[in-house]
């Protein structure tokens, strides 16, 4: 059994109505529900209440006419079913603009018979299908457009992503080329260098009674050159390698007083002497990574030896602090002080000094001391010492997680 | 203190030289092995007091050679290199290496670093070297004597270290011990704990404390512990 053809009709005059019905009923071989309003308002009632296959729709409505009807119909939130206009003779250039205006079809009152009423219908709700179809086939088409273009489009950007990445990559494996050869081809050879250095001062002191000072402070003072220059290098390495970003770094137990040995000992010998060591704390054991707080201490020690006048201490004091739990170190000197304007990028990379004591260095002393300090989560500040010169405060924390 | 032997295992021939003079001259029985293979074909290669391994070397590498070293025994392992790296330091001391040291260092530093191991490899070794758990006194008693007043978190984690017998107790054991939710894993109270404890013991006596951090696992007294 067919579901029988659901058909409003929106028709002001009962006559007409009349007609409609007749010509309808009068078909055979299908089966349909017709619901009849007689005005617009009416219809568009009917339209929300239940579902129509077609709407025949009279042109010549008393509240709204000609195309204005067509015009509302579509206005209005409903969806609308395959539309029939039906027009009198004389507005058919009207009925031409509905079906602009979405119209299937228009039928002319009174030039209608029951066969051409019924196959209208047909073939109005055939052609709405297969438009409809089309419609779908089209934003089908379209989005497929678009995805493609979407598609394309991101794998261009992945390629030149991908091509970035090779680069990079390349660029990264030179780097490390270069830091090893920097680190075996130019560092181990100065290393050597001033380990034959220490043994000729050695061998000199022992003889000393013969030679006297004379030749041991241009020794001494190029000794000196080379532990700056070993320095730099030992900076520039450490801030290219072990301070790189994503860079892990573990904190162990470490023994203070043997940190703060070799630091003491990373100090030129003619310097020495200006370092004072203060103890204010009898802790031993620290969670550290030893490598770089001597790298960070040993730099910290110099910047102050630097900045300050020949032959004026420098002093590293060591202290606790209970809440927060941490282990406190200290280089006070009595230079000049800092200036003012380069306080706020002290620590960033590149910054250096501007009094004429420190004439060489590449800026990367203090940079590197505050990438240390971010390693160890602590904090690091300066602050003026009375009555002059500098002292770098820096906490590291202690009894965390390690 | 120096260790009466040495291995120094360094292919730069200059450096190991010095280093060995330097040694030397300080009473240190040294001997120069110029790559791995040489080290591993010696007949006495493990019976060295110390070690001193350079970590770029022919043959076996610097990291693997201070795992084989670890492994046949306690001797003290300190690693020279200049290798650059991002993980040298972690690498090093995973393989088992007591310190690192970073080169350019001066044979004083070497010395330094040496010194403060082998203090540390013979406080374990020291038969001497037996802490006690006074628990009417609530105190421990350092090797050298000292009485060291502990709060309550001291005594329930020194007697974590007791019942284990030199072996690592686990961070949960120990935050157990101490009422503490071992599944809060950002906790650092235990971490705290630990860092006092071994802070007040170190300011009364001058004998290493053998309480170790096994990262990410838990804690370690190397050492003997008696209740009493």
């Amino acid at each position: 059994m067919t579901v029988p053809l659901q058909i409003l009709l929106i028709e002001d005059n009962p006559a007409d109505a009349s007609m409609i019905t007749g010509l309808l009923t009068q078909a055979r071989g299908w089966e349909f529900a017709l619901t009849w309003a007689n005005d617009l308002s009416r219809g568009l009632e009917r339209l929300r209440e239940m579902h129509f296959d077609v709407l025949l729709l009279d042109l010549g409505l008393p509240e709204s006419s000609g195309l204005a009807t067509v015009k509302r119909l579509f206005a209005q939130a409903q969806p609308v079913p395959t539309l029939i206009v039906l027009s009198g003779l004389t507005d058919e250039e009207i009925a031409i603009k509905a079906l602009q205006a979405g119209a299937q079809d228009y039928l002319v009152k009174g030039q209608v018979d029951s066969a051409l009423l019924v196959r209208a219908i047909r073939y109005a709700i055939g052609r709405r299908q297969a438009e409809e179809a089309l419609t779908r086939e089209l934003l089908r088409t379209r989005e497929l457009a678009n995805e493609k273009a979407v598609r394309l489009k991101a794998e261009g950007e992945s390629e030149a992503l991908r091509r970035l990445l090779d680069e990079r990559d390349q660029m990264l494996a030179e780097r490390e080329d270069m830091l090893r050869l920097l680190a075996h081809e130019v560092r181990q050879p100065l290393n050597n260098a001033s380990a034959a250095m220490q043994g000729a001062s050695l061998a000199i002191a022992d003889s000393a009674q013969q030679t006297g000072t004379d030749v041991r402070t241009p020794l001494s003072r190029a000794q000196h050159v080379l532990d700056h220059v070993i320095g730099t290098l030992n900076n520039t390495l450490a801030a290219a390698s072990m301070l790189t970003a994503g860079a892990t770094d573990v904190i162990v137990d470490t023994d203070l007083h043997t940190l703060v040995g070799l630091v003491t000992r990373d100090i030129a010998i003619d310097d020495r002497p200006r370092v004072e060591i203060e103890w204010l704390t009898g802790t031993r054991t620290v969670q550290l990574q030893p490598v770089l707080m001597r790298l960070a201490l040993c730099n910290l020690l110099q910047n102050a030896l630097a900045y300050s006048p020949p032959g004026t201490p420098v002093r590293l004091r060591i202290d606790d602090c209970e809440d927060p739990l941490a282990i406190v170190f200290e280089v006070e000197d009595t230079g000049d002080g800092i200036a003012p304007e380069l306080l706020p990028r002290v620590f960033d990379k590149g910054t250096r000094g501007t009094h004429k004591r420190a004439t060489t260095g590449a800026g990367l002393g203090l940079y590197i001391v505050r990438k240390v300090v971010d390693v160890h989560h602590g904090s690091i500040g300066i602050a003026p010492n009375t009555p002059s010169g500098s002292i770098v405060r820096m906490s590291i924390p202690q009894g965390v997680e390690v | 203190m120096l260790p009466s032997t040495l291995a120094v295992i360094d292919d730069d021939r200059e450096y190991a030289e010095y280093l060995s003079k330097f040694l030397e001259q300080r009473g240190v029985n040294v001997q120069v092995f110029f790559d791995s293979d040489e080290f591993l074909t010696a007949r006495d290669a493990y019976e060295f007091d110390f070690y001193v391994v350079d970590l770029t070397l022919p043959g076996v590498d610097g990291v693997d050679l201070i795992r084989l070293i670890r492994r046949k025994g306690p001797a003290g392992i300190v690693s020279v290199s200049g290798r650059v790296g991002p993980d040298v330091f972690e690498s090093v001391l995973r393989a088992g290496a007591d310190m690192y040291l970073m080169k350019p260092v001066r044979f004083e530093q070497v010395a330094l670093a040496i010194e403060a191991v082998q203090r540390r490899v013979e406080s374990g070794r020291s038969q001497a070297a037996v802490w006690r758990l006074d628990r009417a006194a609530h105190k421990i008693i350092a090797p050298d004597g000292a009485r060291i007043e502990l709060s309550d978190n001291d005594v329930a984690l020194v007697e974590c270290f007791v019942s284990a017998g030199g072996a690592t107790v686990t961070r949960a054991t120990l935050c157990e011990r101490l009422g503490r939710d071992p599944a809060s894993e950002a906790d650092n109270l235990l971490h705290a704990a630990i860092y006092r404890l071994r802070r007040r013991i170190e300011r009364a006596t001058v004998s290493t404390v053998p309480l170790h951090s096994e990262p990410n696992i838990g804690y370690t007294f190397r050492g003997t512990l008696l209740a009493v």
